[in-house]
């Protein structure tokens, strides 16, 4: 039962018949992981909250600085030099007290990231490099854990939902390990809105995943912010995929 | 035939398969994936993949930031 503050709080979604009070429960329940706290971390965890997902956890080692506020909307000129993670946690919290965090001011890598997909009913990545990437990817898959990864550079965006148990590709095959990014956003720059609609269209995502509506599983999906255009383009899966493909392969 | 490459547009007069296509275009594909019409051809496919007529090609730079 949601409780007279809740029926106000969550008013907006319990008026959809999309998430009504069902999707609201299912909402409150659930618990997500999101790796990363800067411009995709930021909006991703921020609307998690206000929707009323249950329990976050967020996962960034680093510390906020100057440069970090042109898109990092967590954050204000007084958290310069502070922990990502504990003030995305002091500000979540006040924006939402049913939401249970956790903050983990740590990195994410090999040794620990199978304990923390394990709890998670679902992962988010917002990371900035390749290298975790792959890692979160592998955790997922090995859990069976669904993964919803995000990335933008300069007025481009790309978004996949991954789901362990279909027949799509996975982040490696996508971009397989050969294949060198010669650019990232210290050294080629953000739009700030685009990063921001992206890690938006992450939360949506786990919203209609959460709520029971079917989700583009293994589409990538790039933004333009110039053109405003998006495109969609289906990843099958590589044969040879180390991660997703021949004897690691799920069904269907 | 017309072949689409992002927004442009070449005519081709040879058969071709996808990884002639890229070095005759001069293509740099060192960090982009490839889709054929809306699907992503993994790289050990270009070689046998031949194009026909009216084929689209996306080129996405790979992207990591965040």
């Amino acid at each position: 039962m949601l409780s007279n503050e809740q029926l106000l709080r969550y008013s907006s979604n319990l008026l959809m018949k999309e998430i009504g009070e069902a999707g609201q429960q299912r909402l409150l329940k659930s618990h997500v992981l999101i790796i990363g706290l800067g411009g995709l971390g930021c909006p991703a965890s921020q609307y998690l909250a206000s929707s009323g997902v249950g329990k976050i956890t967020l996962v960034d080692h680093d510390t906020v600085s100057l440069s970090n506020l042109q898109r990092q909307t967590l954050y204000s000129s007084d958290d310069i030099g502070l922990s990502k993670a504990r003030q995305a946690d002091h500000s979540l919290s006040r924006l939402n007290p049913d939401v249970r965090i956790t903050a983990l001011e740590e990195k994410a890598y090999e040794e620990n990231l199978d304990a923390l997909v394990e709890q998670a009913g679902l992962v988010l990545d917002c990371t900035d490099n390749r290298e975790t990437r792959y890692l979160i990817n592998q955790s997922c898959y090995r859990l069976n854990t669904p993964l919803i990864s995000a990335a933008a550079r300069g007025f481009n965006g790309q978004l996949i939902a991954l789901n362990p148990e279909h027949s799509h590709g996975c982040y490696q095959c996508l971009y397989p390990d050969d294949v060198n990014e010669p650019l990232n956003c210290s050294n080629a720059g953000i739009a700030a809105p685009v990063v921001g609609i992206m890690g938006s269209s992450q939360t949506l995502q786990a919203i209609n995943y959460f709520t029971g509506h079917k989700l583009a599983w293994g589409y990538l999906h790039t933004f333009n912010g110039l053109s405003q255009n998006w495109q969609q383009l289906y990843l099958p899966r590589a044969a040879s995929c180390p991660v997703c493909g021949g004897q690691n392969a799920h069904s269907s | 035939m017309r072949i689409q490459v992002n927004d442009k547009h070449f005519e081709v007069t040879e058969k071709t398969n996808l990884s002639q296509l890229l070095s005759a275009q001069d293509i740099d594909t060192s960090a982009v994936a490839l889709a054929l019409n809306g699907q992503i051809i993994h790289r050990e496919q270009w070689q046998q993949t031949e194009l026909k007529d009216n084929d689209s090609i996306t080129l996405v730079q790979a992207v990591a930031g965040g």
